[in-house]
């Protein structure tokens, strides 16, 4: 984690709003997409009020289309995602790596979309969600409006997030129109830095979840997942346990650096299954370094469930990168997000 | 060109006085830790299929196995992939500081090519930079060929991203695929 230490007094607060609006207004002039888009920014930027901020983005790769949903998903080489449907509109959701989980506060986000339907519009949806998927605030973003909208930033500013909740944002866009297809390209995402420490906690949206394939070619069947509207996921697989690789970044790295807490959430419906997570260590080359699993369990009723892995601490050094996968999903179970401490040590 | 005119009209805006404080305040709060460097590690499991080549009637899907990576398991279609970087330091055009991915290449004939990118937001993508794999044995990752300098430029609340061309497996279980990306920023 990057530790921001920018303070803002209410005077430049003042300031800075006045020359955003006149900023704004400057560059709305000259009629350009480009304009549009930094004065989208220029508010993205304002739109909260942290004393501190951490920025990141994203290109619209990861957004994946919404189970239900009747839209075709394209994606571009360019990194963006589209609708190819002539009919109907896609709903996207759009995972985010979370990079402050403790606090509770504001956040926001700006998605840079393209409207091409002169009759339908795009809109974005900002989610805040709890650790266990209940909605914590959401915030609808305004809808592109009319013919010739182009490209545009959505901006959604939240008030509240959860500790130890996670974030994602949801797309619709309409169907293929006269001047091309409506596409999501990238988004920004802002929160609080939080506090300055050793330990640093991201969280994931379920959406990032990729059915778990073999080393020696494809099963018998494909393994899918079903994506949901809020960020969650649940195997598409009635007959059998899937598995499912968890994407993670390794964000402290350095010869004193390592995992020591991963949590991987969700709600089941049932209470007869056995969820095994791991976490495997690798160096550069490719060399197992280490790994450790979930402590086995047995679900005795429905209900929320964290599958905990725990290390104290990983003392098996690694130089690359560390890989996180759950086995013995049934369709029962509603993945909601997954989570990793790393430290440094002293 | 986009950016030629984004940079233009700021100019211009700062010319005009009106926007000046405006965009300089921006650069200050949204101003990230200019510190050591900010290194990531990505698994490959982030990638996605972008487009298949070929006969689609071989779907080539990709898999994603227990080390995090993504490969090919086709044995006649190459696959494109996009995978995502998530970008920490946005107030800068800087770029970014070093890039390499790790890779296992199983094909003698055909090796994995990759292509490393500043987008702006709205998706357009500048400083290209591309990397060519070789032949890995056994389980190891090789990165010889993927390892990538500074490119150079970013776009101010852009992103950075990869595109790789996965090259068939040459026999089942051979398969070809992006273990992990790696990159440092400032």
């Amino acid at each position: 984690m990057n530790m921001r230490h920018l303070m803002m007094s209410s005077t430049h607060k003042s300031a800075l709003s006045q020359a955003l609006h006149r900023s704004h207004r400057l560059l709305a002039k000259a009629g350009s997409w480009t304009c549009a888009a930094l004065c989208g920014a220029l508010a993205f930027i304002a739109s909260t009020g942290a004393l501190a901020s951490d920025h990141k983005s994203y290109p619209a790769t990861s957004c994946k289309p919404v189970h239900g949903s009747n839209g075709i998903l394209g994606p571009r080489p360019d990194g963006s995602v589209e609708n190819d449907s002539t009919a109907f509109p896609l709903t996207v959701i759009c995972p985010i790596v979370r990079d402050n989980t403790v606090t509770t506060g504001a956040w926001s986000v700006s998605v840079h979309v393209e409207d091409a339907n002169n009759s339908g519009s795009v809109q974005c949806t900002g989610l805040s969600m709890g650790p266990f998927g209940g909605v914590v605030d959401d915030q609808a973003s305004l809808p592109t409006d009319g013919p010739g909208t182009g490209a545009a930033f959505l901006t959604m500013a939240l008030a509240q997030s959860a500790e130890a909740g996670y974030y994602a944002v949801r797309c619709v866009l309409p169907p293929m129109g006269a001047n091309g297809r409506s596409a999501v390209n990238s988004y920004l995402v802002k929160e609080d830095a939080g506090s300055v420490g050793l330990t640093d906690r991201k969280s994931y949206t379920a959406t990032y979840a990729e059915p778990l394939t073999s080393d020696l070619g494809p099963p018998p069947e494909i393994p899918e997942i079903r994506y949901d509207d809020l960020g969650g996921a649940r195997t598409d697989n009635l007959a059998t346990d899937d598995s499912w690789a968890l994407p993670l970044v390794r964000d402290s790295v350095g010869p004193d650096t390592f995992w020591n807490l991963s949590r991987f959430r969700f709600n089941d419906s049932d209470a007869d299954l056995a969820v095994t997570c791991w976490i495997f260590t690798y160096n550069e080359n490719g060399d197992f370094a280490g790994a450790a699993a979930s402590d086995g369990f047995q679900l005795v009723a429905p209900g929320p469930v964290t599958v905990d892995i725990e290390v104290h601490p990983n003392t098996q050094p690694y130089s690359g990168p560390i890989s996180l996968f759950c086995t013995g999903l049934q369709a029962d179970a509603h993945a909601v997000m997954y989570d990793i401490s790393e430290l440094t040590r002293r | 060109m986009r950016q030629a005119r984004t940079k233009w009209i700021c100019k211009h805006a700062f010319r005009q006085g009106t926007a000046a404080l405006g965009l300089a305040s921006l650069a200050a709060f949204g101003k990230d830790a200019q510190a050591a460097d900010d290194v990531k590690y990505f698994n490959g499991s982030f990638c996605r299929i972008v487009a298949l080549f070929g006969d689609p009637a071989t779907q080539g899907l990709l898999d994603y196995n227990a080390k995090g990576m993504v490969s090919n398991w086709s044995t006649t279609s190459p696959i494109k992939v996009a995978c995502p970087i998530v970008r920490d330091i946005l107030d800068h055009d800087n770029g970014w500081d070093s890039l390499e991915i790790g890779y296992s290449d199983k094909n003698p004939q055909s090796a994995i090519q990759c292509n490393v990118f500043s987008g702006s937001p709205d998706g357009t993508l500048s400083n290209e930079q591309m990397g060519t794999s070789v032949n890995t044995f056994g389980s190891s990752w090789g990165k010889a060929g993927m390892v990538f300098g500074s490119n150079g430029g970013g776009y101010d609340w852009g992103f950075y991203f990869i595109r790789c061309v996965l090259p068939p497996a040459p026999d089942v279980g051979m398969m070809s695929g992006i273990a992990y990306y790696r990159i440092g920023e400032s």
